[in-house]
């Protein structure tokens, strides 16, 4: 008896890793599914950055030009990881939605790994962040005729930086989601880290444009240290694996932080 | 219709008197108190519901905020990062009197978005079948929408310039120019945002009127001397770029706050205001006639 007991425990068993990968690729699945059903998806993934591409490209090619600076070389990182961002900003709404709607309510009463939901999520934003990279590379390249001098291991670097930063914006958000936990707050607030953390930075405008006080500031954020590291692995450039350091570490950090304060929050979530 | 509702109980209790007892005169006299026609009714209606939304915007300011404050750090980042790429070696200030009229526009022009979802909830949400179960004007639910819409557009337009006031933008024309200067493109917007509410009015879901509304949007101000003066175009978008409604506008709005005659700018975003809510307005109103 004792042993067809523990046999029938073990095959419960809800912890593991292999338990908590599967459990998340299920809920992957499941958030691909619902972000493929919206067909708005397009607008957000494909339109919108490249609208954004084309339109500092219009507004600042000449101006910069006077500055001696290839303004689309310089715009393509910024607007990269603005896609990016975005990304992770929706990934907020589809949270906050799944907590209102009871979703998560039914996941905790199910016997999936804890980890699946916060993974799922993490991950299906990542596929989206990823096509919207694919996609913009492509289009600067054959219609704004960006070029990248990169070697294989520069775009490996390139890609490490794009998950990284996704990956820290879906999880800070995930935390905005998780203390809100409506909807039309969430819409409403997830804007405002927008200006500070990417309008903000050496992404559009050099640090030599901004006031002389706002320059350190301007300088050493994470997402102007991670747009230098993009546009010096862009160029293939020698001294690109230093910046890939320090945007990396910033990255990094921010994402344990991020966790930390998200898997807090999360297990304190009783809706 | 209303003839059988009055009658109606006098049918059902025998006890009553015969139903042909009953003056005709008094029955016209009690439609005519219910009467739900008529300009005053109307706008007495639509101030009502206004109000009514206007209460849940203080209620739950979030929203109202985040929208003001969101333009008014687009106008303090843009300037602090471009200022020096338009105009090299000047001060900020005189690229914040350049740009605070665009960065307002923009501001506004985004909110339009958020305006054409608010209605697409008030028709999903049960508060329009509640309304048209009143006896209140038919067009109290749109017309409160855009009234509300245009106190909330102006509450952040002041924000920004308050904001703008700061860095460095002053108001230098007549009371009458900064009035033109504050009603302009509140004008306009709520003229774009009724295209927003007639996408809502037939949408299946609220991102609909954000798909439909964004990709243009942000072209349009793209493509406008908002940023930088024409001459930072390429040739071939520069007629694009001055005939552009908010490169019209935003040279309006600068002219009347730098006190400058702005007549003929001003005639062309009435017109074009005009002729926008005449066209969506009508749609919007048909569409929902026939909507349930």
């Amino acid at each position: 008896m004792a042993i067809l007991a523990k046999q029938m425990i073990a095959g419960r068993q809800e912890t593991g890793w292999r338990r908590a990968i599967e459990d998340s690729l299920l809920i992957t699945g499941r958030n691909l599914i619902r972000l493929r059903r919206n067909p708005i998806i397009i607008v957000a993934i494909a339109i919108f950055p490249i609208v954004f591409l084309a339109g500092f490209w219009l507004v600042g090619q000449k101006l910069m030009a006077a500055q001696g600076v290839n303004y689309i070389q310089y715009l393509v990182p910024i607007i990269n990881l603005q896609a990016l961002f975005f990304s992770g900003l929706g990934s907020s709404l589809m949270f906050a939605k799944d907590i209102e709607s009871g979703m998560m309510n039914r996941c905790r009463a199910m016997p999936i790994s804890r980890v699946s939901t916060i993974a799922g999520l993490v991950a299906a934003y990542m596929v989206r962040a990823l096509l919207a990279t694919l996609i913009l590379l492509l289009v600067a390249y054959v219609i704004f005729g960006f070029r990248a001098e990169s070697n294989l291991l520069e775009w490996l670097g390139y890609l490490t930086l794009v998950v990284t930063f996704t990956a820290t914006c879906i999880t800070g958000y995930s935390i905005l989601a998780i203390k809100l936990r409506r909807p039309d707050l969430v819409n409403a607030i997830a804007i405002i880290p927008y200006t500070p953390l990417l309008l903000l930075s050496n992404g559009f405008s050099p640090t030599e444009n901004f006031p002389t006080w706002l320059q350190p500031i301007v300088r050493y954020q994470p997402v102007s240290v991670t747009c230098d590291a993009l546009r010096s692995l862009v160029a293939g450039s020698d001294g690109s694996f230093p910046l890939f350091c320090y945007s990396f570490l910033w990255l990094i950090g921010l994402l344990a932080l991020f966790g930390f304060l998200a898997v807090r929050a999360y297990k304190r979530l009783i809706v | 219709m209303q003839q059988n509702n009055v009658n109606n109980p006098s049918t059902n209790n025998p006890s009553t008197v015969n139903t042909s007892d009953i003056n005709r005169d008094d029955i016209a006299a009690i439609v005519a108190a219910r009467q739900e026609g008529g300009l005053g009714r109307t706008l007495h209606d639509i101030f009502i519901v206004a109000w009514r939304n206007m209460l849940i915007d203080f209620r739950n300011p979030a929203s109202l905020v985040v929208s003001a404050l969101f333009a008014t750090s687009l106008l303090f980042v843009f300037t602090a990062s471009f200022a020096q790429v338009v105009s090299p070696g000047e001060g900020f200030s005189g690229y914040a009197q350049f740009l605070l009229p665009f960065a307002a526009v923009q501001g506004l022009l985004f909110n339009t978005v958020d305006i054409g979802g608010f209605f697409y909830n008030d028709l999903e949400n049960g508060m329009d079948v509640r309304l048209r179960a009143m006896p209140i004007a038919r067009l109290a639910a749109i017309g409160g929408r855009l009234l509300s819409s245009g106190a909330r557009l102006l509450i952040q337009l002041l924000t920004i310039v308050i904001a703008g006031h700061f860095i460095g933008f002053r108001f230098q024309g007549s009371p009458l120019a900064t009035l033109g200067f504050f009603l302009l493109p509140v004008i306009f917007t709520l003229s774009i945002a009724l295209i927003g509410f007639y996408v809502a009015v037939g949408a299946k879901s609220a991102e609909t009127v954000s798909a439909v509304l964004n990709p243009w949007i942000l072209p349009f101000t793209f493509l406008s001397v908002g940023y930088v003066p024409v001459e930072g175009f390429p040739n071939w978008a520069k007629p694009i770029v001055t005939r552009n409604p908010v490169s019209i506008l935003s040279d309006a709005m600068r002219a009347m706050a730098s006190g400058e005659p702005a007549l003929k700018n001003v005639v062309i975003i009435s017109l074009c205001s005009l002729a926008l809510c005449l066209l969506f307005g009508t749609l919007t109103v048909r569409a929902y006639q026939r909507r349930i």
